[in-house]
């Protein structure tokens, strides 16, 4: 499949060249800051991440220190009660984020990295190797994830490596078919066209033409898939495979408690509400950038 | 190429896909570990264990034992569970049955009310409609279903009201159809679940659409919005949407094993929790494979729509 | 329980709870020496002001027997109307498609309520734990020696399929639990064999046993010691092979959705529901939302966490019942650094063992002390209870030259309060300066090949009569040798061996005396606490009484015909 590529040799080329190369530059960041949802999104994360990593030196308890009767809401000398295992909820909140953010950041990351990297060299190439590429990432696809999760967790236990592994796994045949889904359209432009006329490699349109004009859809799916991450690691809680036992984890904790959500919901609310928040937050800052990507593309202004 | 052509390729590769996934789940299952160990427990007797790995074929080379699986899975006969004898049709038709039901229902339900908030959000983009729902739903895809489908509970079933089942309870042998009561629940957590996602997509998608040149040049030429809207920025938003559809699809139809826990709902997930850890290879595989092939079916019909409904693709077929 | 355990293995989600691994199931209690005897139970304790003493519904328990309620239960009373015969009873308890059906085997807590709703055992324990034949078919057993039994079965009694229940059902039902093929107790054959059955008559076999063990009457009246019809065999899919004895009879049954147990209406006892459908559920949560929904009248093992949302509720209640079900942390005693009795002795001493119970069991149970067989009448409650003792502890570790012991403790993820147990046990050694990791295993590995083989472990055990427990776990032959005990040099196995064919049991509780002495001072199980049972159930079911007892809701109403429903 490939289609006749008609050497443009106007000016308005040179003007759309530009503009898409300005996408990759500082100014994009600049841009996307005027935005007020990339501000909320960025002071949330900052917020979140500040708990994540200040939260252990603040807390007024260990994070299995034994403070009480478990699954109690009143307890003295604590905020918001006991959870399951008798631990202070509070400061098992705030030793909690850290693990949580790390193992679901670093899996998102090797899914986009990898993911749209495969996408992109689809969409670009097309015919044999697209073909190859896609097909091999159908049959991931096809591979119940389910099954592959339970079964390499089972067999080689909750390792933080493998849950980052497997997730990040699962991550990339989706980034990589969003990816290729918006680049064949703009492969089929006449920039790139014109980038090949001038005889640019294919590593630099890759990255240069074809990348800065699918950040928008990847960064809002890369977004979807960090959220995801987080439910994924949580659900595996949910499943019996946490990284380390009673390890201080907002994601964990929600599992850990969540049967008690009708007596003490606070082990449960807490954490969610934080990973809710966390979210939110980088989605609105995705969303500013794929809203300031959209813009400076077609040289309009975001509304 | 034609669109027949198209089909028949696209079946072929359907199955070849389905080929390898088989492959990957035999060895994957072989895995796990010795069923009899588990069967027998560890005060069985060494001439015991041998007759009953025996029986099981077990001691076959691996390559037979995946074909004569293949065969049974072809023919119908897709084993017996190892843990309590029951074969696994038996055991797992109920659970099929009521899986593509709540795959259906919560599709059913989800897609169109996802597309539908996606297009109408794009339109309005940041109208006040459009910041609230995408607020909302970036909140939703935020909450893990454990919490989601945790907080409906509690409002809905047990300690707020009660007006509606906490667990779906279809017997055995039973439509789904005959506790539909019981399936509010579990689709109302899926669909939270799908739409944001879906969502999304179609919104991005739809505002890439508005914004593109042949949208604006039907514009230009006087078409009436109405027209632009159903005839021209609809169907080709739809495109990319469809895929992801057919992701949520597949995962609807067996990976929903938190949402199938959280209210007993008797489906294909929770028999794959069940059966690994016991190494209850047959059902394993059985599972597995189902899932994999909805995966494939929903993936060709996306791809079919794709074309039928984008007017560039239609085109270049013919 | 305050099960974490996930869903395969959790129980959550649904994983198998593995009674048998440690044996908590009939099988294994059988198999055990035995030593019982006929003092009365222990466990009774006085009842709190302001509960009122349980009114048993009729056929319960041997009469005159005190009625013995955990603090803060309600009891079940029969009020002036009158017990009300019919309806169903919907039952809940965590299962999954895994659920099997055999009349004297199970695996999982869903495979023991179906298995005491089939089939009845040979003889039962009473409230004080001494042998009854009130929920049992034996009419009477006599020990003849401590090697030779004689079993006269009940007249009349009928199979779900209306033939009589006789002698040679009974040799059938003992061979079939030796059956290799089976491997349902295979340690049992140390006692019997299929020559071991003389039939005296059409209800009346004799057992001679292939060495005396007084331990033997004891494992018959374990609740997996049925009698099956001769050519009973496990379920494989049809219903109408399931025959057995009790109140109720199965009707359907799919594994991982639920059994349907229809009224036998020649039952030989009474009963009187119409029909028991026991639902499985994939998960804890699940199943307390069930019965808080009215989806289920009753819900079989109730998270402790939940406890108390099920008790603030005006139309649930929570039969609370104190076990003897123990859990354990255990030093193999003949591997380094537990060969060291004093390091074994500074191990106990650093569990803090009220707040186990708080921590671990939120509060639903009992302190422990190092101790098993806490329902036996020899159960030595005047041993001083062990508390903390940080400094104590520190100065043995010094003694023996362990004060920087660093050490891994295992926990298998599929025991609900196990992970828990070792977690927070590691967590108190930190004040005696040594640093104990708690390892959690996937529940399949750790009740592997290395099971037993492990120098510091968890492991859960029901309780049984103090002999039967050594034959279980204290001896160099026992099933699951958890602690390898005793040390080299001790003379426990011959205090055993006498005691097993002591018949005076007088005479009996002294040599035990002395073997519980022994493994108090030195043992390797450190014992923090006995758990005890909570189900929940909707007020209108009647019936099931809260009384120090084995098994879930009151044993199940003894296969459910205690059960009434007050509607």
């Amino acid at each position: 499949m490939t289609y006749p590529v008609t050497v443009p040799v106007d000016d308005t080329i040179d003007e759309t060249l530009d503009s898409a190369v300005a996408t990759s530059q500082p100014g994009l960041m600049r841009s996307a800051w005027g935005l007020w949802r990339t501000r909320i999104g960025v002071a949330l994360v900052v917020l979140l991440v500040g708990i994540a990593i200040v939260g252990p030196w603040v807390a007024p308890y260990g994070a299995s220190e034994f403070v009480g009767t478990a699954n109690m809401r009143d307890v003295p000398g604590t905020w918001l009660g006991t959870d399951y295992f008798g631990q202070d909820v509070w400061s098992r909140f705030l030793h909690g984020g850290r693990s949580i953010l790390f193992l679901a950041t670093v899996s998102t990351l090797i899914g986009f990295l990898f993911g749209s990297a495969i996408g992109l060299i689809a969409a670009y190439n097309r015919g044999r190797i697209d073909d190859v590429l896609m097909r091999f990432m159908d049959v991931i696809l096809a591979f119940p994830q389910l099954l592959l999760a339970l079964v390499a967790l089972t067999t080689v236990g909750p390792k933080p490596w493998l849950i980052i592994s497997i997730v990040g796994f699962t991550t990339i045949p989706r980034i990589a078919r969003i990816t290729r889904g918006a680049a064949v359209p703009v492969v089929e432009r006449d920039f790139v066209a014109a980038a090949e006329a001038l005889g640019e490699s294919r590593f630099r349109i890759i990255t240069r033409e074809l990348l800065p004009n699918v950040i928008g859809p990847l960064l809002v799916e890369a977004n979807l898939r960090l959220t995801y991450a987080i439910g994924i690691i949580a659900g595996l809680g949910f499943l019996g495979f946490a990284t380390e036992r009673n390890a201080a984890d907002w994601g964990l904790m929600v599992q850990e408690n969540r049967v008690a959500l009708s007596v003490q919901p606070w082990g449960t609310v807490l954490p969610a509400i934080a990973i809710a928040l966390l979210t939110v937050g980088t989605g609105l800052i995705s969303d500013g950038l794929s809203r300031t990507v959209a813009g400076i593309d077609r040289g309009r202004p975001d509304s | 190429m034609g669109i027949f052509k198209l089909i028949i390729r696209r079946l072929l590769l359907g199955v070849a896909t389905l080929f390898v996934v088989s492959i990957a789940v035999f060895l994957l299952t072989n895995v796990l570990g010795d069923p009899v160990k588990r069967m027998l427990g560890r005060g069985a007797l060494p001439d015991v264990v041998t007759a009953r790995r025996a029986e099981l074929n077990l001691d076959e080379p691996i390559v037979n034992r995946y074909f004569t699986w293949l065969k049974g899975l072809l023919t119908g006969e897709p084993g017996v569970s190892y843990t309590n004898g029951t074969p696994v049709w038996e055991l797992l038709s109920d659970r099929v049955k009521n899986s593509l039901f709540l795959m259906a229902l919560s599709s059913a339900i989800s897609i169109p009310l996802s597309l539908f908030i996606g297009g109408y959000t794009a339109l309005r983009r940041d109208g006040w409609a459009d910041r609230v729902m995408s607020n909302q739903l970036l909140v939703l895809a935020a909450m893990p279903e454990f919490v989601v489908g945790a907080f409906l509970t509690v409002i809905f079933a047990t300690n707020i009201w009660h007006i509606v089942p906490a667990v779906s309870r279809i017997r055995p042998g039973e439509s789904p159809w005959s506790d539909l009561d019981g399936m509010i629940l579990p689709v109302a957590t899926l669909v939270l679940a799908v739409t944001p996602h879906v969502g999304r997509t179609m919104r991005a998608a739809m505002i890439e659409v508005l914004e593109s040149d042949y949208v604006e040049m039907a514009r230009l030429k006087g078409l009436p919005e109405r027209s632009v809207l159903w005839r021209h920025a609809f169907p080709n938003a739809l495109g990319p949407t469809l895929q992801v559809i057919a992701l949520n699809i597949a995962y609807l139809a067996g990976g929903v094993v938190i949402v199938e826990s959280l209210f007993n709902f008797r489906g294909l997930g929770i028999a794959l929790r069940d059966a690994i850890p016991e190494a209850n290879a047959p059902v394993v595989q059985f599972i597995a494979m189902f899932i994999a092939t909805i995966y494939v079916i929903s993936n060709l019909m996306a791809d079919l729509f794709t074309i039928i409904v984008t007017p560039r693709l239609r085109t270049r077929l013919q | 329980m305050t099960d974490q355990r996930k869903l395969w293995v959790p129980p959550t989600l649904g994983r198998r709870q593995l009674i048998v691994g440690a044996g908590a199931v009939g099988a294994a209690g059988l198999l055990a020496a035995c030593g019982g005897d006929d003092d009365t139970a222990s466990v009774n304790t006085t009842a709190p002001s302001g509960t009122t003493a349980a009114t048993e519904p009729p056929g319960t328990t041997a009469p005159g027997a005190p009625a013995t309620t955990a603090p803060g239960v309600t009891e079940t009373t029969v009020p002036a109307g009158g017990i009300k015969s019919g309806g169903t009873l919907r039952v809940g308890v965590v299962g999954s498609t895994n659920d099997l059906m055999d009349a004297q085997y199970i695996v999982a807590r869903a495979d023991q309520a179906r298995l005491i709703t089939g089939w009845e055992p040979i003889s039962n324990y009473d409230d004080n734990f001494n042998i009854a034949y009130n929920n049992s078919l034996a009419e009477e057993i006599e020990a003849v020696a401590p090697d030779q039994y004689v079993v006269r079965l009940k007249q009349g009694v009928e199979f779900h399929n209306g033939k009589t229940v006789g002698a040679d059902d009974l040799i059938y039902s003992f061979n079939r639990l030796i059956d290799p093929e089976l491997g349902i107790a295979p340690n049992l054959t140390q006692f019997i064999d299929a020559n071991s059955f003389t039939k005296l008559d059409d209800r009346t076999v004799q057992i001679d046993l292939l060495k005396p063990s007084v331990a033997f009457l004891y494992g018959m009246a374990d609740y997996g010691a049925t009698i099956v019809p001769v050519d009973y065999a496990r379920f494989a899919g049809d219903p109408a092979t399931q025959i057995g004895t009790g109140a109720f009879k199965l009707k359907s049954f799919t594994p991982g959705s639920e059994s349907v147990h229809t009224r036998f209406e020649n039952y030989w006892g009474e009963s009187y529901l119409d029909e028991v459908q026991i639902i499985d559920f994939a998960d804890q949560s699940a199943l307390v939302n069930a019965l808080s929904s009215g989806d289920i009248d009753v819900a079989i093992d109730v998270p402790y966490a939940q406890a108390g949302s099920i008790e603030s509720s005006g139309e649930l209640t929570l039969l609370e019942s104190q076990a003897g079900n123990w859990q354990t942390i255990t030093m193999r005693v003949d591997m380094a650094p537990f060969d060291d009795v004093r390091v074994r002795q500074a191990m106990r001493l650093i569990s803090n063992r009220e707040e186990m119970v708080q921590r671990v069991l939120s509060g639903h149970g009992r302190v422990g002390n190092d101790m098993y067989g806490v329902l036996d009448g020899s159960y030595p409650k005047d041993f001083p209870q062990r508390e903390q003792d940080i400094e104590a502890a520190k100065a043995l570790l010094k003694d023996a030259g362990q004060e920087n012991l660093e050490i891994e403790l295992f926990a298998p993820d599929d025991t609900a309060g196990l992970p828990e147990y070792a977690t927070a046990f590691a967590e108190q050694a930190k004040a005696a300066g040594i640093n104990v990791t708690a390892t959690v295993l996937d529940g399949g590995t750790y009740w592997g090949d290395q099971y037993t083989q492990r120098v510091f472990a968890t492991s859960y055990w029901s309780t049984r009569p103090y002999l039967n427990q050594v034959g279980a776990g204290s001896l160099p032959t026992a099933t699951y040798p958890e602690t390898h005990w005793p040390p080299a040099g001790s003379n426990f196995v011959e205090l055993y061996d006498q005691a097993i064919a002591e018949v005076d049991t007088d005479k009996r509780n002294e040599l035990i005396r002395e073997m519980q002495r022994q493994e108090y001072e030195e043992g390797g199980n450190i014992i923090s606490y006995f758990q005890n049972l909570i189900d929940g159930h909707a007020t209108y079911v009647k019936g099931a009484v809260a009384r120090p007892n084995l098994i879930n809701f009151d044993h199940f109403g003894r296969g459910w015909k205690n059960i009434w429903l007050d509607l």
